[in-house]
């Protein structure tokens, strides 16, 4: 078992607080992704389960052993770094047997170690080349390579494929992907790119300023955010928040009176709300339907439009809102800039936020509804 | 696996591509006409510099290749006859005369080359571990920086003056200390015995010029990727085994670099000797003998030939260096 977890870890510089309180457990095997805006103490985590840094507070356990004293080596972790950390002056060979010659290999099974991870990543042919003379998709599979020479029993990576051009990301994505599936070991990754994420995971960590703002299967991530910051976190495009009061608070059907919109409905369970509290009304914009409005019918108006080929957006402004509210369809619109249109959202894919920017829970019948889609 | 060598396949094709792309730019033909313009513009701006080097370095270093093959006295520099090779090496009544010949001359050789070796090389593991100290953080480490830098900044003179007086048999500090401390009962006449002079003269010459090694070493240092030493230590690899292994190479080429730079400044060291040991002829360098002859015999033609063959002797050393590094690159590559 090559599980970890993280107990009440915080670590600051100085004054101020990078991680603060964080608990998480991670099962062996698991494919973990820590994803968050930039500064919201992400590389920071991993750096601290990495032994690069020390945790200011908490304890760090792998394999049930407490590691926070121990060397990054005897922690039995490989790292990918986000800039490869390639030797410069190694070719592809030396630096995947640099980490092994110390460990008291002796000089075949290093040989053998290094040859099978080459063949593993497909870097048999260049295994004589100096870094310099790679491509950046070949840098980062030398630089798994050696996290992986070592058969650690977590590998972590660093944003590994932000140096990439986005169809080399793509690619590599997949790769590690099926590295995971092949290897089968822990796996914890460190993206800012939601994107990433939910391609990759099997649980989703999201951070921000340096607390778990939830974890979860990408699916739980994306159907029930429990913040406001993981439902316009996740998703691309963003998830649109119109602001409202709630009209009548039920256990299913749940009344909100948007300004300019009207009473709309939402399948979650506002039971412990009041009659006329403030909250943030969210839906994607996928799941929106738009008609052109009738004479005196409420909606908002078209003020850009956005072609993509297979679907368009479509850009609109709420008067007492600052962000613009997008609706995505598919193929092409024929809304002009200038037009209004009238919204209708389904219930059954609406969300809604109180005033501490916690989600209320949906409702039982969505839950059902999504099985059924599943099969 | 296939996508495996899809993906090998179509980076390398891309790579190719490139390359093809390359040589068709080379063959339209009005980049020709571009090029002739560039470098004719390149010229245009060299010539200012060249004119002035030929000034300043080429018509003195001409003038002393001359001087060497003549009999000119510095008394009158007008009147002067050529004479050949005399002042290099000839042959009269059965004995050797000229440069070549001289005891004095193959001495400072010796002396120089020593000189020049011993420092160096001290220099260059004291640098070094100066600049891996100053590159470690530590509070108060920019003040530390600027200081080690001192001993550099203050003009050769006042420091060998400075040193002389530290160093002197009577009155001077060093002495003192060493007595102090029970390691000397006698003053030792640093400057003037004829066994400790020439390591006075190094020991000095280590404390003034250390620093700039340092200097260049930690410059070297700080560029080094940062992210290479934390995956040394996520692999748990020794520290010594990266410091040699992985540090030492990638500082190599500035270390070389700071090595010939130190190297051609020994190889005509003058100030310091001179001014610690005049013209002794157990430290006299290369410089110091041709100074003697030039300035203390009035013989410019033994003063220039001694200059030239200095002049020879650094600069074959400079193309032998150019040589090793341009075969060492193409090697790499």
């Amino acid at each position: 078992m090559s599980g970890l977890v993280l107990n009440k870890i915080n670590k600051a510089f100085g004054n101020v607080r990078i991680i603060r309180d964080l608990d998480l457990q991670i099962a062996d095997g698991e494919f973990v992704v820590f994803v968050g805006p930039s500064g919201c103490g992400k590389s920071t985590l991993l750096r601290l389960i990495a032994g690069l840094e020390e945790a200011s507070g908490g304890e760090i356990f792998i394999d049930n052993n407490l590691v926070n004293d121990l060397a990054p080596k005897e922690r039995g972790i490989g790292m990918v770094f986000q800039s490869y950390a390639l030797y410069p002056h190694m070719t592809v060979y030396e630096n995947i047997a640099f980490g092994l010659k110390l460990s008291k290999n002796n000089k075949d099974d290093t040989d053998q170690r290094v040859k099978r991870t080459a063949e593993v990543l497909q870097l048999d042919s260049l295994v004589n080349r100096k870094p310099k003379n790679l491509s950046g998709g070949q840098r980062q599979r030398v630089a798994i390579g050696r996290a992986m020479a070592r058969e650690p029993k977590i590998m972590l990576f660093d944003e590994p494929l932000s140096n990439l051009d986005a169809a080399l990301r793509v690619q590599m994505r997949a790769e590690i992907g099926k590295l995971h599936e092949r290897l089968g070991s822990t796996m914890i990754y460190v993206t800012h790119d939601q994107v990433e994420a939910m391609t990759l995971a099997d649980k989703i960590v999201v951070l921000n300023a340096g607390r778990i703002e939830q974890v979860g299967t990408p699916q739980q991530l994306y159907d029930h955010p429990e913040t406001v910051f993981v439902a316009s976190f996740i998703g691309s495009p963003k998830m649109n928040l119109l602001r409202g009061v709630i009209a009548k608070p039920d256990s299913r059907h749940t009344e909100v009176e948007i300004p300019l919109l009207g009473t709309c409905r939402a399948a979650v369970n506002s039971e412990s709300a009041k009659q006329g509290e403030k909250v943030l009304f969210g839906i994607r914009p996928e799941h929106v339907l738009v008609r052109h409005a009738a004479e005196a019918e409420p909606g908002l108006d078209v003020v850009n439009q956005e072609y993509l080929g297979n679907e368009s957006f479509i850009y609109l402004q709420h008067p007492t809102d600052d962000e613009m509210f997008l609706i995505r369809v598919a193929g092409r619109t024929d809304a002009k800039v200038g037009h209004r249109l009238a919204l209708q959202m389904d219930a059954d894919h609406c969300h809604l936020f109180g005033s501490d920017d916690r989600a209320f829970p949906r409702a039982e019948v969505r839950e059902a509804k999504q099985l059924n889609q599943a099969v | 696996m296939p996508e495996y060598s899809l993906s090998n396949q179509s980076e390398d094709g891309a790579m190719n591509d490139e390359d093809g792309s390359m040589s068709n730019i080379a063959a339209v033909a009005h980049h020709n006409r571009l090029t002739r313009q560039r470098i004719r513009s390149a010229w245009l701006f060299l010539a200012p510099i060249l004119v002035l080097l030929a000034l300043v370095a080429g018509w003195p270093l001409l003038r002393t290749i001359w001087f060497s093959f003549t009999d000119a006295s510095f008394a009158d520099l007008t009147v002067y006859s050529f004479i050949g090779f005399e002042n290099y090496l000839s042959y009269e009544d059965g004995e050797w005369y000229g440069v070549l010949a001289d005891q004095e001359w193959w001495g400072s050789v010796w002396n120089t080359l020593f000189f020049t070796v011993v420092s160096v090389s001290a220099e260059l593991v004291l640098g070094t571990i100066v600049a891996l100290t100053l590159n470690a953080k530590f509070p108060g480490r920019g003040l530390v920086r600027a200081a080690i830098l001192i001993p550099w900044a203050i003009p050769t003179i006042v420091s060998a003056k400075m040193w002389g007086w530290m160093l002197h048999d009577q009155f001077g500090i060093l002495n003192h200390m060493l007595q102090g401390i029970g390691l000397i009962s006698e003053p030792l006449a640093w400057t003037a015995n004829a066994d400790l002079a020439l390591w006075a003269v190094i020991m000095v010459d280590i404390w003034k010029t250390t620093p700039f090694m340092a200097l260049l070493i930690l410059a070297s240092l700080q560029m080094l990727p940062s992210d290479c030493y934390e995956a040394a230590k996520v692999d748990g690899i020794h520290p010594v085994r990266v410091f040699f292994k992985v540090t030492v190479p990638l500082i190599m080429p500035a270390v070389m670099v700071a090595v010939t730079f130190r190297a051609l400044d020994a190889l005509r060291v003058f100030d310091l000797i001179y001014v610690l040991t005049s013209n002794s002829a157990e430290t006299m360098s290369m410089s110091v003998y041709a100074r003697q002859q030039l300035v203390s015999f009035q013989d410019v033609g033994m003063g220039s030939a001694a200059s030239t063959l200095l002049f020879f002797m650094i600069a074959l050393i400079t193309i032998g260096y150019l040589c090793l590094g341009r075969r060492q690159m193409a090697g790499d590559n």
